[in-house]
Parts: structure tokens; sequence; C-alpha cells
């Protein structure tokens, strides 16, 4: 696609996505307070999440040198959810009121992205099933703390605990949604500003630095950007997954690898898709609900397998 | 072997199977309850089991059970299963209805040899429940949704005793017509169906902020949320003994202007 | 004789107790294309890191355009120095093109945005190399010997006065090893002043033809230092190499080594 129409094209798609998620819901009526009350925040909270999760699985492939890298896969959105949960669970509160929850998100995302890094890419480039094997010991960890928290608090808040994991656009003050919206910004902003020494970290490490590239202290920039968009999309949205792998995968194959292109053109995509994706997830089973977590994985799962195939037969060759 | 009823040996493993059989007179012939019924009930001197997810094995067995009681669960079966190949009663309670219920009644008082305990229990919750419809019969149906979860959003269906303590205490359930105990359902819909009260659940009651302010947090952005209360967990979402309690606790959210109903 | 460009004394370096660099002083002078030779793991790889400031070593110091290496940022040393690594997988599908751009990296603003005068150097770049034709292919497409040049013509890209390079022919055909090493000869003598070159290979023949200058490692350590024809002779070769050799000699003298038996007697 020529660079010029490439922009138009993807408001255009986010335009359209908004639209459609405006126009169809579960309501037989959609008053005016229905679509503005319950849909609007809705979309707009979906598409920061897709957005958000799209652009950190890019950030996070160029980082790690795998376009297997996706914030669920690796981890990050279980090591989100579970200090999500610990703070529900044990009601840490650090006196932030509503902000409490996300907080502790974000804190979870931000040590699960440094184990990761320090674990799996320790000494630069590490193979898809290191990181990978890594992401799924640390998710085991995760759920297995959660379980033992289920034990360990009184039985009217488990209940809760596990629906926090759910992935599904949750009902928040529209300043959440607010917070969330500036905290994207902030990431997107930092990946945008970062794009050309994501092209030259993805060629390796060491080639990054033979190339001019502050490794230490870009990666470290780009992590903790990560770990906040991660922590602010689990906060408000559970545990959705894929969306990080699938779009950046699908938009490489269109639009090529540079980043300067790439990570603007995934905030959007991810912003269109799930905002679709929760549309569908709302109207399918009406009144009934699927989570638009479960819906992204029934898609992303089979996409996943392909592509660990194709990475893996690199590997054994 | 049968063993004499009055010598069963019985653990419970839900605290509202827990409180029925402690309403029959069942107390002796307990020696085994999961903790959550520790508290509930106040029992601190029966053995715990541990939380509903995963009794402790070895010392259920250790116990010597002649009858083990808890709600059906199929992530339970190799336990259940266990404890059947040891010759241990395993009864699975799955009751979501009225009727269900109140024959679960029945089932867990020939289980210990109350069978009349049980029939008067039934007996006396059919006939409040009747004499409270009577009461409200003139006056006009308040429609409401109750909410058990609210993200997702779960809410009581027609399959559901509590359908059935709405309607004895002058209410309709505006998702009465979903035939599931507890449907999962979207937001929109609630709002779709416009219900007269919105009874919520989902509050800390051991917080130091009210449960009306709670629950206010939430629905005060839905201009079409018309009134709401917090409901507390207990008499009226429990299928416990006092299925009727709760159907007059319903009775006083549904029509407060009716003031406290008179208690029998 | 100018300055040295790059200076490295004593450098020492251990991997999990094995000194895999000992005692190793190196100059690259102005004009020179120096070769390194050895077996595999005598510690040639790393001490390329070393010198490229990747690596910090145990000991010694590095020191280019007579300043402290570890003292310069990574585009200063950038700007000095270009790097072709040995071997360069990518697992996205970037353009060669796109790869040879990222060589003016560290001459360009944080986002990157390369001027047309920039556009001009890439396309120099890939002419020089003859990989135009090459460019608009996906990289992770190519094949080993056409990804060792798009790299090559990265490093041009970087218009840096010193290069270092491991193993850059190892993937190339016998044409193409001869048109590198014809190149990297060239490109040094366009500015013998200024411009320097030191290359990791296994290929003694090639080395002998074009280094002005041979560095033979061996277990770390530097065995040996000097002209090809002073370096490689056949005691030090079945030495190093643990095996037989004949040399010959062309007729400007530089020697040609051919293996004859892997045993020693």
């Amino acid at each position: 696609m020529k660079r010029p129409y490439l922009l138009p094209t993807l408001l255009g798609l986010v335009g359209v996505a908004a639209m459609v998620s405006l126009a169809i819901g579960s309501a037989e009526h959609p008053t005016q307070e229905i679509v503005l009350g319950i849909r609007l925040p809705r979309v707009i909270l979906g598409a920061c999440v897709g957005a958000g999760l799209a652009t950190a699985g890019a950030l996070l492939q160029a980082l790690l040198q795998n376009p297997l890298a996706d914030p669920f896969v690796l981890g990050i959105s279980g090591g989100a959810a579970l200090g999500g949960v610990l703070a529900l669970a044990l009601g840490w509160t650090l006196g932030l009121g509503p902000m409490s929850v996300p907080f502790f998100a974000f804190a979870g995302a931000l040590i699960a992205t440094v184990l990761l890094y320090t674990i799996a890419g320790a000494g630069g480039r590490a193979p898809a099933h290191s990181l990978l094997l890594t992401g799924v010991v640390f998710n085991a960890f995760a759920s297995s703390v959660i379980i033992f928290l289920t034990t360990a608090v009184d039985l009217s808040r488990v209940a809760g605990m596990f629906l926090y994991l759910i992935g599904t656009i949750r009902v928040v003050d529209p300043w959440v949604i607010a917070v969330v919206f500036a905290l994207l910004l902030f990431g997107l902003g930092v990946g945008m500003y970062y794009a050309y020494a994501l092209n030259l970290l993805a060629q390796g490490d060491e080639t990054a630095a033979h190339l001019g590239v502050d490794v230490v202290r870009v990666r470290r920039v780009i992590l903790f950007a990560t770990a906040l968009m991660i922590g602010a999309s689990v906060a408000v949205s559970g545990l959705i997954a894929f969306v990080g792998l699938i779009v950046p995968h699908v938009l490489r194959l269109i639009l090529g690898s540079d980043h300067r292109v790439l990570v603007p053109s995934c905030a959007l995509v991810g912003a269109a898709f799930l905002m679709l994706a929760d549309t569908l997830a709302r109207t399918v089973l009406a009144p009934t609900e699927i989570p638009v977590g479960a819906l992204t994985a029934l898609i992303g799962g089979p996409v996943f397998l392909v592509l660990l195939r194709r990475d893996l037969n690199r590997w054994v060759r | 072997m049968e063993v004499p009823k009055a010598e069963a040996r019985i653990i419970s493993l839900s605290p509202s199977i827990t409180r029925v059989l402690l309403h029959l007179g069942a107390r002796e012939q307990l020696v085994g309850v999961d903790r959550y019924s520790q508290e509930v009930s106040g029992l601190d001197d029966v053995p715990s089991l541990g939380a509903l997810f995963n009794p402790d094995i070895e010392r259920t067995i250790e116990l010597n059970p002649t009858v083990v009681v808890a709600v059906h669960s199929a992530a339970q079966r190799d336990f259940f299963r266990i404890l059947r190949e040891r010759g241990v009663r395993v009864e699975e309670i799955e009751a979501y209805s009225l009727d269900e219920v109140l024959t679960s009644f029945e089932t867990l008082g020939s289980l210990v040899g109350h069978e009349s305990e049980a029939e008067a229990l039934i007996e006396s919750v059919q006939l409040e429940l009747e004499e409270l419809a009577e009461s409200v019969e003139s006056v006009p149906i308040v429609r409401v949704a109750i909410v058990l979860e609210r993200e997702p959003l779960y809410v009581v269906g027609g399959a559901n005793f509590i359908n059935a303590l709405i309607e004895a205490s002058g209410g309709e359930n505006v998702f009465a017509d979903l035939d599931s105990p507890y449907p999962q359902v979207s937001l929109e819909t609630l709002a779709d169906r416009a219900p007269d009260v919105v009874l919520d659940t989902v509050f800390d009651p051991s917080s130091s902020e009210a449960p009306e302010e709670q629950i206010r947090g939430f629905w005060k952005r839905y201009s079409w949320v018309k009134r709401v209360e917090p409901l507390r967990h207990g008499a009226a979402t429990l299928p416990g003994p006092d299925l009727a309690d709760g159907a007059r606790q319903l009775m006083e959210k549904l029509h407060p202007e009716l003031g406290q109903p008179i208690e029998r | 004789m100018s300055a040295a460009q790059l200076e490295a004394f004593d450098l020492q370096h251990s991997f999990h107790e094995t000194r895999v660099v000992d005692q190793v002083s190196v100059t690259l002078r102005p004009g020179h294309l120096a070769v390194v030779l050895g077996p595999n793991g005598s510690g040639k790889t790393t001490l390329l890191r070393i010198l490229s400031g990747v690596l910090r070593p145990a000991k010694g110091n590095v020191a280019l355009a007579g300043q402290p290496i570890e003292k310069l940022s990574r585009r200063e040393v950038a700007r000095k120095l270009a790097v072709v690594p040995q071997d360069t997988q990518v697992p996205f599908p970037f353009l060669a093109r796109e790869i040879v751009a990222m060589g003016r990296a560290p001459s360009l603003g944080p986002l990157g945005r390369e001027s047309a005068s920039d556009e001009r150097i890439v396309d120099d770049a890939l002419a020089s190399l003859g990989v135009t034709e090459l460019a608009d292919r996906s990289f992770p497409t190519l094949s080993g010997g056409e990804k060792q040049r798009v790299v090559l013509a990265r490093a041009l890209a970087q218009r840096t006065d010193l290069m270092l390079l491991d193993e850059p022919t190892a993937h190339m055909d016998l044409g193409h090893r001869v048109h590198t090493f014809e190149w990297l000869t060239a490109w040094i003598a366009a500015a013998p002043d200024i411009r320097a070159a030191l290359v990791v290979t296994h290929d003694l023949t090639l080395a002998a033809r074009y280094a002005d200058e041979v560095l033979l490692m061996h277990a770390g350590r530097l065995v040996a230092q000097g002209s090809a024809a002073e370096v490689l002779t056949r005691e030090r070769i079945a030495e190093v190499y643990r095996v037989q050799v004949q040399i010959e000699h062309d007729d400007q003298g530089r020697p040609y080594v051919i293996a004859v038996r892997s045993e020693i007697g």
C-alpha cells in the first residue's frame, strides 16, 4: 500500500469499526441512553485495549527479535492479572482508591517483563522456545498463586477473583477510561519515538549497538512502555489473548517491517480489530455475552500454532 | 451393610447444605464440614476439611464418614469416586429451582433419618410463601433484576429458586424468561428490560463503607437505573432452610412502601 | 606513518574460566588490511567483539582514534567504526534496501528520517556491492552469500574510516569471495591515509594474497604477526591447525597454502 493512502485508510477503518460497534448490540430497543451510556464507553475502551495490546506486541517482538512474542503467551498479561488479583484478594490499595487494582496490574506486568527479559533474553536474541517456555512457566506460576489465593481468602471474594481473569471489556468510570487512554498514548508515543531504534534492535542487540543504538537504555524505556500498556489493558479487560500476536503479524505481511509505519498501524488496526471482536462477542449469543478474550483466543490459537510450527522448523532444520 | 441412619456419620461440603442439616436437627451426626460451613454456622468444634474446591481427602477418610453430601461438581468427580470406592455414600445435591431445593430438603432428611422434620420444613416454607404472596396480591407488581456478579453481569434467571421468591414477594423477575439459574447477560439487555429496581449483591459487607455507597459507585452513571438497592447474600440468595425469610427480605426491598412485613 | 586508528593493548578475557583472549595487542594502521587467522575457537570473534566495544575485556584497553572506546557513546563509535558480524539473521521481512539504509542510522536523528543525500549513499552502497537488483527483496529470503553482500553494503553506507569484518565471505562462492577482498582493498586504497580494515577469515589463500598484515591466533594468544610470507609457514600451520600443508608461492612471492593430510606424522 502506498504510504500517503495508509493513514487515511486506517483511520477510515477505525471510524467504520466504531460506527458498526455503536450501531449493533443486544438491546432490542436501543435508546440514546443505551448507545451513549453503555455502548460508547465500551467501544472507546475496547479501542484502547486493542491498540495497547497490538502495539505492545509489536514492541515486544522487535525487542526480543521474535515474531511470536505476545503479551499473553509470554506471561506478561498473566503477571498483570496476578498483580490485579493480589490487590483484589488482599485488599491492597496504597491509598490509590479505584486505581489500586490497575496500579498493581501494571506492577505485575513490569515484573513479568523484566523477568522474561532477564531469564530468556539474556545476552541477545533468545530462541523462540526459551521465550515461550518462560512464558508458560510464568503463566503456570501466576495461576498457581491465584488458585492458592482463592483458598486463602473469604468466599465472597473468590468469584470476583476468577471473574477478574476473564477477558472482557469492563465497565469503568469515564476518568478511568481517560487514564487508560493517556497511558496508551504515552506508550504509543514512546513506541513511535523509538520506532527507528526498534528497526535496528530487530537486527539483534549487537548489530543495533554497532549501528549506534544505546541498547540498554532503549530497551529499558521500551520495556517500561510495554508493561504500562499491557498493565493498563489487563486492568480494564482481564486476559485477552493473541491480539498482540495477530495484528502485528498480519500488518508485517502487508506493510513490511519498518516500525515507523508498523507501530502506529498496529495501534489503529488493533483498535478496530478489538472493537469489532467485542461487538461480535456482545451480540452473537445475545442476551448472553461471550468473553471477547475467548473469541480472540479462538482465532489466535490456531494462527499462533501455524506460526510456531514455521518457527520451530527453522530451529530444528 | 446399611448403617442405621441415626448413627450416620455425615460430612457436609456446602454451607447451605450444612444449614439445612442443622435445621433438621442433625447436629450430632455431623463429623466434618467445609471451612465456610464452619464459619457460617459457627461450628468451631466440627473438624474442617478445607475450602470448597479442594477438600482434604485424607482428612475426609480419616473421619470415617458414612455419608458425604456436597453440591454436584464435575471437578470433584475423582474425589467423590475415591470415597464411593471406600463404601462411603456420596450424595451430590443439584438443586436450582424451588421444587428442586425443596426436594433436596427431603433427600437430606432421609439421609439423616429426620424425614418428618424435612417434611415439616417443606410444608412451612410452602405455606409461608403462599401467605406472603396473598398479602401482596393487591399491590402493583414491581419488575426486578437481581445481580449476582457485575463483571461479567450474572443475574437470577427463570430456573432459579430466587425467581420463585421474587414472585412470592410481589415482584416479577425481568429475566424470568431465561431458562437458566444464573444466566450471563449483557448490560444493554438489562437496560433494555428496564427493571423498576435492581437488587445488587456485589459489595463487601465487611467494608466500612455502607453497601448503598459501594453499589452506587457503579450504578450512578446509568440514568436508566430507576432504583438500586443492595441485597445481602443470605436467606434470599442461598438455598437454606430460611427461604421464606428470604422472600420477606425481597418484599421489603421491592415494596418499601409496605413497611416491615409481619414475622410469623 | 599516520597515527593508529584502532589500538588495543594487552587484552584478556575469559568465559567460564577459559581464557579465550590472552595478552593480545593489536594496532590497526591507516591504509592497512589486517587479516586475523586461527582455528575454530581460537578467540577471533571474541577479539573482534572487544575491538568493536560491545564486549568489555576483563583486562586491557581499546582506543578508537586516540580515545578509550568505553568513553565514547555507541553513536560516536558507530560513526567511526563499521562492523560486519559473522552471521546476520533477521526474523522480520525487512527489505534488503532497508537493511542497507540502516547503515545511515548513526548519522540520522532519532526518528531516522533520511535525506536525499542519505538515499544517494544507500544507492551507491548497493551498487558498489552489486546488490542493487536485490534491493526490493525481503532480506530473510536471500541466500547466505547475498545476505553477506547486503550487510557489507550496510557497513559501506555507514561511511566510516574503519571496518571490522567477521568471516564476511563464509557463505560466498569463489567469485564473490575474490570480489569482496578486491572491493575491500579498493575501498582502503581510495583513502589510504584514513581507512583501514580488520578481517577475520578461514581462507588462508585469500588472506595471504590481500592482507597487508596477518595475525595468527591460537588458543586465545597471538602466536604470529607480520606479512603473510612471514606468518604462514609449514611448521606454524601444522602446529596451529594440526594439518600437513604444502606452501607454494606466486610470482610476487605471496604464499598460497594447499592442505595435504589431516594427520601429523
